[in-house]
């Protein structure tokens, strides 16, 4: 990170589909290892949001800085290779591989060319995450003998195994059961504080959003500070 | 974990698709493998029945015309030290003597001991009788022979001289005799035995060579050497100049009283021969002695007398010198005009008496008979009397006075008068030469001048030349007709039915699999590596695929070859072929297949995962398809517009040409025409806003929402159709119009070929009585006779590269005149800038057999050795005259002049009439070995074989039209798996299961019939020349089961994939959305 510099800052973003407005104006600074939760409505722009700081879609106006560099002067290629070392995605699916094990899906970040060469770092660290989560044991397991609670967790370790400095989440527990949504939520939290990820999550529900620093509602299309 | 490991993980857990593409890859190569392999055991098969027929024999002398010494194959055989073997090669009939079984154009090969060696593992004649004979398998099937049977052999007996020259004596010399059947050779026993490359062997009968020899009364001498061993080419000929004679040229040295005198058994001195004759020794004085009709004084005649052209001194061209014997005949003296009556030739045998009038110079007194100047003119020369001659021209023997046999008793041949060698050759030259003999003075020996005259006589002007026959044998096969090729052509549709079908498997499994794409991209892989990612894994199936496919290549041509054995038997002439594949042809299969699925996988998967990891991580994803834009919509209408102006431009301005590659090109247009419009179609209705108010239309608008799906099905059965129906009419019926002569058939109602040559005109009543035809049978019929000068069968039948095609002469306005085959026959006399000499041929035989268009040209030898080209100037398309190449009877008898007689009969007869004909001809020319069959029969025969490879191409190309409608299946399933919450919501609001099928039906039969109609309109427009032409039908015995075929065939995969998609509870579906 450039000295003085926050980690994500994005000024007057605004996002239209056709003649449809999505986002409108919208500016946001995060800095070190923050977490902040953006709440709103179905349909208020939340992932669309989400997906402009993820670099999976471009803004329609505005700036978007990352550690002080412009996202969108960036070519596709530095892009790829920035969303693979600095951002880590926990979606409300969790899109593992049906095909691999646990823990080839965790190191799946790793065969991307920007992760390259540091295969035995990354298993050891793979390895370390999923027991952190409680899926050591585990790991040679395929998706489809998971809980759905489970699978989440090891998206999360997916999204973590190239170490970046930030984590994105959509909905991470909109398709998880009560209990297995508050492990989510704690262990995200946790991870969060101990690895040092900054940590945004694109949720409406309020009780995930609750215990992060900051929570953010989508009113409209306008990201605006909610008062706790 | 590796991108490796992540492709083979994904291939694992995907089999059924992966299963799917597989089988898709390795049907495709496997058919690419096999077709290839079908082209190698084709050439294999032919390779082994090439040396088969040669044996270990490198080299071969085949002077068929010419019979010189057996004892050269000794002194070759010393200088070579590799084993020579002459032979005596003939063609006759061989026939049982009861006459039941008769064989025809059966090669008659007199052979000593030396030959078996050359082919076979044991010698058939070791202790066998002069009576004794050898038939190969085929010959001895024909006639239902067995060891111990007897036969009847007639052959005719060889001349010195041409049967066409002046003074060739009597035409009818054929001889026959008996045989006992000793042995049958088969192929272990050198039965192949052939110079012309053919899969089928000829009939052959082996008899020892001395046998042979003494029946045809040439002892000591044979017309063919083969040899052995590895000597090359230059040393072979190198060696026949050194042990060359002149008595193996037919030619003597005599002594006459002033010195040598050079002289031929073939009565006239070829042209090399006279002029290295002349040059080798300076002074020598040239001879020509002919026979006159009449020596005529104006009041007295002398009938039939011997007259010597040579060098005189002092005589006048228009001057002779007269015998005293002639002068007290016709009371004539010095100063008094004589005139000479004599033939000279007027074409086929036929003669035209011409007369010239010379002064007589002077007297000489005839004291003793000097019958040197007269050569041994065949039929004269040994009569006893004047009244036994048989000179071969008509001889009125009641002008023979009996003072004339008194001059014959006591001077023979001695001539009546000299003239001039200029004024004599002017009047008596021919093609066969202009001189009988030269003399020498006596200052050489014989020796001394033999040796003088051979080193100036080059033997392969003469015809004497080895050919490299295993060579040549070897060529032949390798360069036959690529079945590799041919069999690719074939199966092209399969072929590319099953890539297609393997993509479009391919791209489901993508679609299928967009989720995992999107997620990649996610997680920071760049959107070509996710690409490469997928690519891989289609790589490696298609790899795993072809390799298997070379196990479907070996099914697929193992396949093939029993079909070519039993019910395509005709395409190859009923050749049985042995499995082989050279290792080459499977490296070539593989990797061709490989690179076909490959090239299919990534054509196929371009459009995908191009979409932002965003939207493709959205579940449906796959479902969103971009609509057809205006711009495209537009360009691709255009495309529709022009193709379809262009189809009617090529329609309206082919006019009554009827041009059928023309209207190909204008179905394919069509065809082109009616897919773009269908993609415009479907795009248009994916578009429409009306409100679709009934389930049919619901139905239509679901099939517009795949375009690119539906517009594959269309463009397949289209596809399928326009080329089963369009190659059907390709299908000839040669009875249809075979009494037009613009048809093959050339209007002709028999096409008959004899053994031995025909030398009578059957169109005269002389001919006919020859033969003893029945001129009320034979009234109103008429014979175009043509020469032939044996060759390779360059048609359809033989499956080998004809190397020298037979050459096949007319009379250019014999066709002319009946415009038969509708060609330009004076083309034939249209003398070319270069010297070439013009010919025509059959389509088959010059483009597929010679790989030769109008305007090439082929490389031939004349029977004297001198090389000329051959032009083709016009092709004559599906006709009887397959199989040889035709040239003016005029260029013929230039460059072949000892060929003579008929030996290809053309017979012009009313249809009602031809039956008997046939019989008539059958009968009277049976001991010429004539075979006589209906014109639209060979016809037949030959389009048989065109006709079998549209039936492989129609039941290869069905099999691709199966997978095809295979293909849709998966469509249907695909897209009703795809909708299957779509189809529960419906069934949510109230439809019934039964009305659900039948929405997926009738989105499904749009495509079906929109794919069937395009395909019928473009193939009728292709095959409209066809369709017009008289007696050509429709082919719905085509059409009909195909469309039949195909409709029930969409019918049964879209019912049964609909069964299957909405099988169990829908319901349930829609909660999972």
């Amino acid at each position: 990170m450039k000295a003085g510099k926050p980690l994500l800052e994005l000024n007057g973003v605004s996002k239209d589909y056709g003649d449809v407005g999505v986002l409108r104006d919208v500016n946001l600074r995060l800095d070190g290892a923050e977490a902040i939760a953006i709440a709103g409505p179905s349909g208020s722009g939340k992932s669309t949001l989400l997906n402009i700081i993820g670099t999976l879609d471009r803004p329609t106006s505005g700036t978007v800085f990352f550690e002080g560099d412009d996202l969108l002067r960036l070519s596709a290629d530095e892009i790829a290779t920035m969303r693979n070392r600095k951002i880590g995605f926990v979606f409300q699916l969790h899109h593992l591989l049906p095909q691999c094990t646990i823990l080839e899906n965790v190191l799946i970040p790793t065969l991307a060319a920007a992760a390259k060469g540091r295969n035995d770092e990354a298993n050891s660290r793979a390895q370390r995450l999923l027991d952190r989560v409680g899926l050591g044991a585990h790991k040679s397991q395929r998706p489809g003998q998971l809980s759905g609670g489970e699978r989440q967790r090891a998206a999360v370790v997916r999204a973590l195994i190239n170490q970046p400095r930030l984590l994105l989440a959509d909905e991470p527990t909109g398709s998880l059961d009560r209990a297995s949504a508050e492990n989510l939520r704690e262990l995200l939290i946790q991870l969060n504080r101990d690895e040092g990820v900054a940590l945004i999550v694109v949720t409406h529900s309020m009780e995930l959003a609750r215990g992060l620093d900051r929570i953010y509602e989508m009113r409209d299309g306008s990201l605006v500070e909610a008062k706790l | 974990m590796s991108v490796v490991s992540l492709v083979l993980r994904s291939l694992r857990f995907y089999w059924r698709t992966t299963l799917g593409v597989f089988a898709g890859a390795a049907l495709a190569s496997g058919i690419l493998i096999g077709a290839l392999a079908v082209g190698d055991c084709v050439r294999y098969t032919l390779e082994q029945q090439a040396l088969a027929r040669v044996g270990r024999a490198q080299l071969a002398l085949s002077a068929p015309d010419r019979f010189f010494r057996e004892d050269l194959a000794i002194g070759l055989m010393d200088d070579l030290g590799a084993p020579v073997a002459p032979l005596l090669a003939m063609r006759g009939t061989v026939s049982k003597p009861d006459g039941t079984r008769l064989a025809a154009n059966v090669q008659i090969v007199g052979v000593n001991g030396r030959f078996w060696p050359l082919g076979s593992d044991k010698d058939l004649f070791m202790g066998a009788s002069a009576e004794d004979a050898a038939a190969n398998e085929r010959l001895a099937l024909q006639l239902g022979a067995h060891a111990g049977d007897a036969l009847v052999v007639r052959v005719e007996e060889p001349s010195y001289v041409s049967r066409d020259a002046p003074l060739s004596g009597r035409a009818d010399t054929s001889t026959a005799f008996r045989v006992r059947l000793r042995a049958i050779a088969g192929d272990a026993q050198f039965g192949r035995f052939s110079l012309q490359p053919s899969q089928i062997p000829p009939m052959t009968l082996f008899m020892p060579l001395q046998a042979l020899q003494t029946q045809l009364k040439r002892p000591g001498r044979v017309n063919t050497l083969l040899v052995g061993g590895d000597p090359t080419l230059q040393r072979a000929n190198a060696a026949l100049r050194k042990n060359w004679t002149l008595a193996d040229a037919d030619l003597e040295l005599c002594e006459i009283p002033a010195g040598l005198e050079l002289r031929t058994a073939r009565i006239f001195l070829d042209p090399h021969v006279a002029e290295a004759a002349k040059s080798a020794v300076p002074g020598a004085t040239g001879v020509l002695t002919y026979l006159v009709n009449e020596l005529r004084a104006p009041e007295r005649a002398t009938p039939y007398s011997m007259v010597t052209a040579t060098e005189i001194a002092d005589l006048r061209d228009d001057e002779i010198i007269i015998n005293s014997w002639l002068a007290d005949d016709l009371d004539a003296k010095v100063g008094d005009e004589l005139t000479l009556k004599y033939f000279v030739i007027a074409g086929q045998r036929k003669l035209k008496e011409e007369s010239r009038s010379l002064r007589i110079s002077e007297i000489k007194p005839l004291e003793s008979p000097d019958t040197s100047w007269t050569p041994p003119f065949p039929g004269l020369s040994e009569a006893e009397n004047c009244r036994d001659w048989e000179p071969g021209i008509p001889i009125d023997t009641s002008r023979i006075r009996p003072k004339d046999e008194d001059y014959w008793d006591k001077f023979h041949g001695t001539p009546k008068a000299f003239i001039n060698l200029k004024t004599g050759q002017q009047m008596w030259q021919n093609r066969f030469g202009n001189l009988t003999a030269f003399r020498y003075r006596a200052s050489y020996n014989a020796a001394e001048l033999e040796g003088m005259l051979l080193a100036k006589l080059d033997p392969a002007q003469l015809g004497f030349a080895f050919q490299p026959v295993r060579e040549q044998a070897l060529a032949a096969a390798r360069e036959s007709m690529d079945f590799g090729q041919l069999f690719i052509g074939f199966s092209f549709f399969l072929i590319a039915a099953a890539l297609l079908l393997m993509a479009m498997l391919f791209v489901f499994n993508l679609e299928q699999r967009l989720e995992e794409a999107g997620l990649l991209l996610a997680l920071g892989f760049g959107p070509a590596q996710v690409k490469r990612v997928f690519l891989l894994e289609g790589i490696a199936v298609a790899a795993l695929g072809t390799a298997a496919g070379v196990f479907a290549g070996v099914v697929y041509t193992k396949l093939t070859l029993y079909g070519l054995a039993t019910v395509w038997r005709t395409a190859v002439n009923a050749a049985s072929f042995q499995f082989h594949i050279e290792p080459s042809t499977l490296l070539i299969g593989v990797l061709t297949g490989a690179f076909a699925a490959i090239v299919a996988i990534w054509l196929a998967s371009r459009g995908q995962a191009r979409r932002p990891a965003a939207q493709l991580l959205a579940r449906g994803a796959e479902r969103e398809v971009a609509p057809l834009t205006d711009s495209h919509a537009k360009v691709i209408a255009a495309v529709g517009v022009l193709s379809l102006l262009g189809a009617l431009a090529l329609s309206i301005t082919s006019g009554s040409a009827r041009n059928p590659a023309v209207f190909f090109g204008a179905g394919s247009l069509l065809l082109i025409s009616g897919i773009a419009f269908s993609h415009v179609l479907l795009g248009g209705m994916a578009r429409t806003n009306r409100i679709a108010t009934t389930l049919a239309r619901v139905g239509m608008r679901a099939a517009a929402r795949r375009p690119g799906r539906s517009l594959t099905t269309v463009a397949v059965l289209a596809s399928g159709v326009f080329m089963i129906v369009s190659v059907s009419t390709f299908r000839h019926d040669p009875r249809e119009d075979a009494h037009e002569p613009s048809s093959g058939t050339g209007g002709f109602a028999l096409f008959t070929q004899a053994t031995l040559p025909v030398y009578e005109d059957l169109n005269t009543h002389e001919g006919r009585a020859a033969f003893g035809l029945d001129e009320q049978v034979m009234r109103n019929v008429s014979v175009v006779g043509m020469r032939v000068r044996e060759g390779d069968d360059a048609s359809c039948l033989n499956l080998n590269r004809a190397q020298q095609p037979r050459l096949l002469a007319v009379r250019p306005e014999d066709f002319q005149q009946r415009q038969a085959f509708a060609r330009k026959w004076g083309l034939l006399d249209q003398p070319q800038a270069d010297g070439a000499v013009p010919a025509i041929g059959d389509e088959a035989t010059v483009r597929w057999a010679l790989g030769k268009k109008v305007g090439d040209t082929l490389a031939f030898v004349d029977e004297r050795g001198n090389a000329f080209k051959l032009r083709i100037v016009d092709m004559i398309p599906n006709s009887v005259l397959q199989g040889g190449l035709i040239i003016s009877e005029s260029n013929f008898i230039e460059r072949f002049p000892s060929v003579s007689g008929h030996r290809v009969l053309l017979i012009d007869a009313s249809p009602d009439n031809s039956a008997g004909v046939a019989d008539q001809l059958s009968r009277g020319l049976r001991d010429r070995g004539l075979e006589v069959v209906p014109a639209w029969r060979r016809l037949a025969d030959f389009q048989e074989v065109e006709n079998t490879y549209i039936a492989i191409f129609q039941a290869l190309g069905g099999l691709g039209l199966l997978l095809g409608s295979f293909g849709l299946g998966i469509v249907v399933l695909r897209n009703v798996l795809e909708r299957r919450s779509e189809l529960a919501l419906l069934q949510a609001v109230g439809f019934r299961r039964g009305e659900l099928q039948r929405l997926v039906l009738s989105e499904h039969w749009l495509l079906i019939v929109l794919g069937l109609a395009i395909g019928v309109a473009a193939a009728l427009l292709a095959v409209l020349p066809a369709l017009l032409s008289p007696g050509t039908k429709p082919p719905w015995a085509i059409i009909v089961p195909v469309l039949a075929l195909l409709a029930s065939g969409g019918v049964l995969w879209t019912w049964l994939a609909t069964l299957a998609a909405l099988r169990g509870e829908l319901l349930p579906a829609l909660r999972n959305e």
